[in-house]
């Protein structure tokens, strides 16, 4: 359980009005949608960047914003840990000065500023310049300063708006280690789906400023994006087993095997799977060079532009998803509806591990 | 190399400069902000006001001082309870020279202001630094190259001031007479040579000046400040 948000904020703007209202106590909650679609304007209107902004913003308690109280707290009283797409690091400190911006208000303690700087790996970059610094490594000071500003709320804009993916891919365990650092509550505006399945208890989607769908992180996902040709599985749990190349990671009743890349035995970890590098078989397949042959129950089947989603239920007692990609002629040939007991077969290696070892 | 009286117009060109330069610094700096950054009714008519010692005559200028620091003025004696000693000195000189300079600060101090990404502002004071110590340690220090700037062009106009000045302060050699004054004095006296000397020695100064200036506003990479 985490701090409140309650949030009901009306901004005009040029080609939609903004109105969203959210309650939560969630963690983390993911903000999802196209471009264009409200997710920063949110976040700036929530952070008292714009000027226009009505309606009532309440965090853990605390009112920034009401109209009917008059209440409109200026920024600097808002408490709020905004980390823009652009980092925004001041451009005439180091890396350091940045991190201490917050000192003239609040005195972070010695021990807070270490955790921080330890926490996003950033303790060799201290004395550097900040024009100096990698998009990732721009990113990584920016959260380490608002986690050392002790905020009410972290507002997170994705980083760098998916120009790079690989970057991206690389921001992401730091996120994971800011969210458990801290417990105030994240706001987590992405358009990434896999981001927010990791990051992300919950997720309301934007679109043209209103919210189109509101719900548990996965399950909403998945049914926002059921049209999609490639929807990418999250799948999150313990490693159980390190053989030579592989490790096996029991995700709740079902094991599943990964590439086994830098992971400890015990460790929490999460990977994605792309649902069209799932294959579907009707009996346990033989002298296969695939690691994975899971045993799975057909939940639902739902033809899209490009193919035929298949979401697959891997352990019935903690309610495992996995969706495949198929093809009309496999679903008809083969007989996929839902209830149907199959296979699901796919490689090791398609398993791209997404945590927990943050690298430079 | 130089006589006496022309050293002493020197010493005095330089100190009304630098005299202005500093009264002027703050004002300016400030109107600068505040027209770059805040919304208020009438803005439109401020900068009018701002700009207006631009286009008035000096000879206006200087009257309009005058006036209000005269015997009977606003800002005079009888008003104030004691003599500001304005009218024919050096710090009259110096005023007069402040408020001809103003508009050229104020107006390259709001664009200097202008450069500095807004959303910087609005971090550092997401971080918990109120307005004021926004200014202070982001807005101040990023606008640093184009305040400095906009302090030499006040610095240029008041090495040159002469209609305001020769009214507010006379032309008194020794003790009110700039370069400037002094050029015309000896023109009206019919020393040319001197006059030309004088002169010559002006265009070097305001050569050196503009030289500097310019070398500090040349383009070149500056951090925080946004494309165009």
């Amino acid at each position: 359980m985490s701090a409140t948000i309650s949030i009901a904020v009306r901004l005009e703007q040029s080609a939609f009005t903004l109105d969203v209202a959210l309650e939560s106590s969630s963690r983390c909650v993911g903000i999802f949608g196209p471009s264009g679609s409200g997710k920063t304007s949110l976040l700036e209107a929530i952070a008292g960047w714009r000027k226009g902004a009505r309606g009532r913003i309440e965090i853990g308690g605390r009112t920034l914003l009401d109209d009917a109280k008059k209440t409109n707290l200026p920024l600097h009283q808002r408490n709020i840990g905004y980390v823009p797409q652009d980092a925004l690091l001041f451009p005439h400190w180091n890396v350091e000065r940045n991190l201490r911006a917050h000192e003239s208000s609040k005195q972070a303690s010695q021990q807070e500023f270490d955790r921080a700087v330890e926490t996003l790996g950033i303790a060799q970059l201290l004395a550097r310049d900040t024009t100096t610094l990698s998009g990732g490594e721009r990113q990584r000071v920016a959260l380490a300063r608002a986690l050392i500003s002790r905020p009410a709320l972290f507002l997170l804009d994705e980083p760098l708006g998916g120009v790079d993916l690989g970057l991206r891919r690389r921001i992401l365990p730091w996120l994971v280690r800011l969210k458990a650092a801290s417990e105030a509550p994240i706001l987590f505006v992405s358009h990434d789906p896999t981001e927010v399945q990791v990051l992300c208890d919950e997720v309301i989607a934007l679109d043209r400023g209103a919210v189109r769908a509101r719900g548990p992180a996965i399950a909403t996902l998945r049914a926002l994006l059921s049209r999609e040709d490639r929807f990418e599985n999250v799948l999150e749990g313990s490693v159980v087993h390190l053989g030579a190349g592989t490790a096996r990671i029991d995700v709740g009743g079902a094991e599943i095997h990964v590439a086994r890349d830098s992971l400890e035995l015990g460790s929490r970890v999460a990977f994605s799977l792309g649902s069209d590098d799932v294959l579907l078989a009707l009996s346990p397949p033989q002298g296969l060079s695939a690691r994975n042959a899971l045993a799975a129950t057909v939940e639902s089947v739902e033809a899209g532009a490009a193919g035929t989603r298949v979401d697959l239920l891997l352990a019935a007692r903690t309610r495992v998803l996995l969706s495949a990609t198929v093809s009309a002629e496999a679903v008809a040939q083969l007989g996929i509806a839902p209830g149907r007991g199959m296979f699901a077969v796919f490689k090791s290696s398609s398993c791209t591990v997404l945590s927990p070892q943050p690298r430079d | 190399m130089f006589d006496a009286a022309t050293l002493d117009a020197l010493r005095i060109t330089l100190e009304v400069a630098l005299g202005a330069t500093i009264l002027v610094a703050l004002p300016a700096i400030g109107t600068g902000f505040a027209l770059a950054r805040a919304q208020f009714f009438g803005k439109s008519v401020v900068e009018t006001i701002v700009a207006l010692p631009l286009v008035l005559p000096p000879t206006a200028i200087g009257y309009l001082l005058l006036a209000l620091f005269a015997r009977d003025g606003w800002l005079g004696p009888r008003a104030i309870g004691f003599d500001p000693g304005v009218l024919f000195t050096l710090r009259g000189a110096i005023i007069a020279s402040a408020v001809v300079s103003f508009p050229l600060v104020a107006r390259s101090a709001r664009t200097a202001f202008e450069l500095v990404d807004p959303r910087l502002e609005k971090m550092s004071q997401s971080l918990g630094a109120s307005p004021w110590r926004t200014f202070l340690q982001v807005s101040l220090p990023l606008a640093r190259r184009g305040l400095i700037g906009a302090l030499a062009l006040g610095f240029g106009r008041a090495i040159g001031e002469f209609g305001a000045t020769v009214i507010v302060a006379g032309n008194i050699p020794g003790r009110t007479q700039t370069l400037a004054l002094a050029i015309f004095n000896d023109i009206q006296v019919g020393d040319h040579d001197h006059a030309l000397m004088l002169v010559g020695l002006t265009t070097v100064l305001a050569f050196v000046l503009l030289w500097s200036i310019e070398r500090w506003l040349e383009p070149r990479p500056q951090k925080g400040i946004a494309k165009p």
